[in-house]
């Protein structure tokens, strides 16, 4: 009997496309999962069972029929609730939105799933508008960890994390725009890419900041991944931010080896700059001596200290997150959450030069990094320097908000990949990045997937009853 | 001794990163509220009155007079950003812009 919960994309695209298994039996079976374990997480915001059965029943007479669509066609997945689908509200997992919030077009991702035969199955937590979280004093309760309930997700694409984690999809649409993606995918033990700017339209979700916002593929596995950017990569003239570029086959490097490839190890970030937790340390450096064991040499690679790219990230974000949300900050500040409005409304207070150097700044920091690159296929680095705390312990939640090493990418704009790299004694998620050249994902996926493949992190699940 | 993963690193060490001395910043605020520190003469470096008048400068009277705690709180990480913020740039230095010209460089 299949086991539809962890399935990963590339088997079920096989069972699916030789009629081995139904998508309405999948669907059907993961819409089970959710209604009898998701009340423990709370992954989903909005679950859409009958459009989703709607969907799988159109895929399934499709593929009877001989005409199957590609890896996707069947397949369930969510989205985190800021990114548009019709017939479902956005809510951004805030009052602010819960009147007057359901779309009339799709986002550009959401589009791209859509004609790839893949099955909404609903929408998925977040932090109030991508930044205020975890909260409690929201509509809808915030995600938790399903390798710990008591712990946090990481976030904001909070509910995406958790939902991967639980087997509830195999396929999740997070954001990132400070370690979004990452964030999560670091502290639930998943794939999360954050893939170049300009990779993924950002049409029909709500922004935060639009230089630095990105929309990203989170899986189980790296293969995954890569079949799900295949996907959702692609220029959009619609997004004034997306690339007039071509894609290749993100899959097309992946079971290549690794031997002889030049990694860096951006150290500063988490030894000196921060230093990491012991645990989380320790899992990037057995990671080291793997991607070393199979011919890869490895060498220390300096960028700007951490802290530079942090303060250029948030200059940049609180100045545009709070552009857009002005006028309802001056007219009804009682309908956003405490996290929410603490954090946004910094950007009230930064002058217009900070913000306009915070760009200048930024543009040094990208050819800064082209510069160190050079001699480097990918970088490796830390992602979240702590394993996931106590989702109640706000102490603990803001200190490790800050406490990582994301934030410089979305800044330099390059592609950076959150792998798992094991578990820390408590039997919480470990992660690593691995980060690259502008438009070089499939490098990425080739290292992370060599990685993987030696180790068997992604093959473990959390204890949840089947 | 929860205080920094049960640690103390965070508090014994004799100098803290931005990152840190910002976290031990939201600390104070969030579990000491400004307004008794004002009262109480403890503000150290956020200027409650400075945060609230900026505020409705700004058009956010309703933020300042419901959530003054917030307004404070959120107008000394903006100065703080001030602080950490690294400008070394010459004048013909662009920002990088949103907008391509064409292609895919960054």
């Amino acid at each position: 009997m299949t086991d539809f919960a962890f399935l990963t994309i590339a088997d079920a695209a096989k069972l699916l496309s030789g009629k081995d298994i139904s998508p309405v039996e999948y669907t059907q079976a993961l819409l089970d999962r959710i209604a009898a374990h998701d009340s423990a997480f709370n992954s989903f915001l909005h679950v859409s069972a009958d459009q989703a059965l709607d969907g799988a029943r159109a895929a399934e007479d499709e593929i009877m029929a001989g005409k199957w669509r590609g890896p996707l066609h069947g397949v369930p997945y969510a989205l985190k609730d800021i990114v548009d689908a019709v017939g479902i509200p956005t809510t951004c997992h805030s009052k602010v939105m819960q009147r007057n919030s359901l779309p009339e077009m799709d986002a550009d991702v959401t589009d791209r799933f859509k004609k790839a035969g893949a099955v909404l199955l609903g929408k998925t937590a977040t932090h109030e508008f991508a930044i205020g979280g975890p909260s409690f004093d929201l509509p809808w309760p915030p995600a938790r960890n399903p390798w710990n309930a008591a712990h946090f997700t990481g976030g904001s694409s909070s509910g995406s994390g958790a939902a991967l984690a639980a087997g509830f999809v195999p396929a999740a649409i997070g954001t990132d725009t400070g370690g979004s993606v990452r964030n999560p995918a670091s502290m639930c033990g998943l794939v999360g890419m954050k893939a170049t700017y300009g990779r993924v339209s950002r049409r029909g979700v709500f922004p935060l900041s639009f230089t630095l916002d990105h929309v990203g593929p989170m899986t189980r596995t790296v293969e995954d991944n890569a079949i799900l950017l295949n996907v959702i990569a692609g220029h959009d003239p619609q997004d004034p931010g997306s690339a007039p570029i071509g894609k290749p086959d993100f899959t097309s490097r992946l079971g290549q080896g690794i031997k002889g490839m030049r990694i860096g190890v951006i150290r500063h970030f988490f030894e000196t700059d921060m230093d990491a937790d012991p645990e989380m340390a320790k899992g990037i450096e057995d990671a080291l001596d793997v991607l070393r064991g199979m011919g890869a040499e490895i060498r220390d690679i300096t960028l700007a200290p951490l802290d530079h790219y942090a303060a250029t990230n948030r200059v940049i974000l609180l100045s545009e997150a709070y552009a857009i949300h002005e006028k309802w900050f001056q007219e009804r500040p009682e309908d956003y959450g405490e996290l929410a409005r603490q954090r946004i409304m910094g950007g009230a207070f930064i002058r217009a030069a900070d913000y306009v150097n915070g760009t200048r700044v930024k543009a040094q920091l990208v050819q800064a990094y082209k510069e160190a690159m050079e001699d480097f296929d990918v970088a490796i680095t830390a992602s979240s320097m702590d394993p996931a705390c106590e989702i109640e312990d706000a102490e603990a939640t803001e200190r490790t908000y800050g406490r990582q090493a994301r934030a410089p990418f979305n800044v330099l704009g390059a592609p950076a990949l959150a792998v798992p790299t094991g578990f820390s004694s408590s039997g919480l998620p470990l992660s690593m990045q691995i980060v690259g050249k502008p438009f070089d994902e499939a490098v990425i996926y080739q290292v992370a997937h060599a990685y993987e493949q030696a180790t068997d992190w992604t093959e473990r699940r959390p204890p949840i009853a089947a | 001794m929860a205080l920094y993963g049960g640690r103390l690193r965070g508090v014994l060490r004799p100098r803290l990163t931005s990152a840190e001395s910002e976290w031990l910043h939201y600390l104070v605020g969030r579990f000491y509220p400004l307004e008794q520190r004002s009262r109480e003469g403890r503000m150290g470096d956020i200027d409650f009155e400075k945060a609230l008048e900026a505020a409705r400068a700004a058009g956010l009277d309703r933020m300042a007079d419901r959530y003054p705690d917030d307004v404070a709180r959120a107008f000394a990480f903006a100065q703080s950003l001030r602080t950490r913020i690294t400008i070394d740039v010459e004048p013909a230095d662009e920002p990088a812009h949103v907008y391509r010209a064409a292609g895919g460089e960054l």
